[in-house]
């Protein structure tokens, strides 16, 4: 919890400009779109595409912080003395990323209050205790995906030029403008097999308060569950090679 | 062997700044990736507005892409010289420091350029954009136009990067700046006046209206935008080597470029 806390405290410190364009901006970017593009067609329903909105801030913050969270250890030379610490790694990789997704939170807070405010548009929350819970459930997801994300680019030298390459894809994958049973089987098996389509289909379904919005959070916990045991078991690994080879992938 | 030395600076300076020296690597990101960044857009687009705007939105991105890839390289360029303490050497060496920069602007045009072009084919054929045979002069004018005004843009703002200790939050704020006031996913006349009055002074916007009208998807007078946006990068030429020459005349007073940053 200390290191949680300490990890908020220190990405939203204002002195910190690494993130600020993702948190600050780039909501701003999205809504200008939605809100001039509203104007070519009125009669569109802007609730789905202001969460989309939110929803493509939280994605771009996770992939990039927790997606370099574990190399980016190595860039500041602290890789060494988190092997040495007394906490395991995997502890510290998941509080990272943890505290990134509750920053991501505050992105879409962030995004609905732009929205409201600057861009007059109504968020049509028909019940906020479900939506609460499906954030959460969003949030446990995200959490896992960007855990996943900091194992995976370990391997990358690009790291950054890797990000960009799957910021969009992942958004299209995931069903946050066009839902995934619509996609073809190939894309849609792989679509079911990422967590967050299942969060980003939670939070979709509790805002029509849709009868799937219960099973949608159920599996999403158990996908990533599944993902998180997985994640576990590879750290645990990565743990044992480092301090036996002192280097894997690109660290 | 003096077209070898010239060669030679070009290629070094690509050697220096590009990441991407696989073809491997070039086919992601210069390919891939720009098909990824256009889809996206696409579906942005279709899911809210309609599949009938996907080609103007694409077009569009098409344009915005090239220009991102130019801005960021050229950019980059002045950050690593800042970064590995090489930009006072630029101005201390005998070669006019004016040159070194347009030598090095090489790489990003021809970088842009064949953004551009896979571009086109790609809205060809993956979006079913119709080459417009009847007027594939006019494209061919176009192109070397918008990757005029694109670098003399480029160059300006790549000087004015080295005024800011965060590089990466002042490109990322200017490139959404560009994605919403150039037209790329909505006409510039739905901008409240101000702001399209604004919008018309930067590079793209002009470009993006005359290549929609080239493919018939705006009813634009392409000669007349094409000669605006001319005008616009013949002015940001000029700032950009009013600022250079400034920033070498107080580099060569003070000893120092831009050392307190």
């Amino acid at each position: 919890m200390y290191l949680l806390i300490r990890e908020i405290k220190y990405f939203t410190n204002f002195n910190n400009k690494m993130y600020q364009f993702l948190l600050f901006f780039q909501p701003l970017m999205f809504l200008s779109i939605v809100y001039f593009l509203k104007q070519v067609r009125g009669d569109i329903n802007s609730d789905k595409f202001v969460l989309a909105s939110a929803l493509i801030s939280m994605w771009s913050y996770v992939l990039y912080s927790s997606g370099s969270a574990l190399i980016s250890q190595k860039w500041n030379d602290t890789l060494k003395l988190l092997i040495a610490a007394p906490a395991s790694l995997f502890a510290v990789i998941l509080t990272k990323a943890l505290s990134n997704s509750v920053i991501a939170l505050i992105s879409m807070i962030l995004s609905f209050i732009y929205a409201r405010f600057i861009f007059q548009f109504n968020i049509g929350i028909a019940n906020y205790g479900y939506f609460l819970l499906s954030i959460l459930v969003l949030m446990f997801s995200l959490s896992v995906v960007g855990l996943i994300l900091a194992i995976v680019f370990v391997a990358s030298q690009n790291v950054f030029d890797f990000q960009n390459l799957i910021l969009t894809p992942m958004i299209l994958l995931c069903g946050v403008f066009i839902p995934v049973e619509q996609f073809p089987v190939v894309l849609k098996f792989i679509a079911y097999l990422i967590p967050m389509t299942w969060g980003i289909k939670s939070v979709q379904d509790t805002l029509v308060l849709s009868q799937t919005m219960f099973s949608s959070m159920g599996i999403s916990i158990v996908v990533s569950m599944i993902y998180l045991f997985l994640a576990y078991f590879i750290v645990k690994k990565i743990e044992v090679v480092l301090r036996k080879t002192g280097s894997l992938g690109a660290i | 062997m003096f077209l070898i030395n010239k060669y030679g600076f070009t290629n070094l300076s690509y050697k220096a700044i590009y990441s991407f020296q696989t073809i491997r690597l070039f086919i992601l990101f210069r390919i891939v990736d720009p098909f990824m960044h256009y889809i996206f857009f696409a579906t942005l687009a279709s899911s809210l507005v309609g599949s009938d705007y996907l080609k103007y939105v694409v077009i569009g991105n098409i344009a915005y892409y090239t220009c991102q890839t130019i801005m960021i390289n050229y950019m980059n360029m002045f950050r690593m010289e800042r970064r590995y303490g090489t930009l006072e050497l630029n101005i201390a060496s005998p070669t006019p420091t004016l040159l070194i920069i347009f030598r090095k602007g090489i790489v990003p045009l021809l970088d842009g350029l064949f953004v551009f072009i896979v571009g086109l084919v790609i809205g060809w054929v993956l979006f079913g954009i119709t080459m417009p045979t009847g007027n594939l002069d006019t494209l061919l004018m176009l192109i070397p136009i918008t990757m005029f005004s694109v670098i003399s843009f480029s160059f300006l703002f790549a000087s004015v990067s080295l005024l800011f200790s965060n590089v990466n939050l002042f490109l990322n704020i200017s490139l959404a700046f560009f994605q919403v006031f150039c037209g790329v996913n909505f006409s510039v006349t739905l901008l409240p006046e101000p702001l399209e009055m604004l919008a018309r002074m930067l590079p793209l916007t002009h470009s993006i209206e005359a290549l929609r009208s080239i493919y018939s998807l705006e009813n634009y007078d392409v000669y007349q935008l094409l000669g605006k946006e001319i005008i616009i990068g013949v002015c940001y030429l000029t700032v950009s080597v009013l600022l250079v020459s400034v920033m070498e005349k107080l580099a060569r007073k003070n000893g120092a470029l831009l050392k307190n940053i």
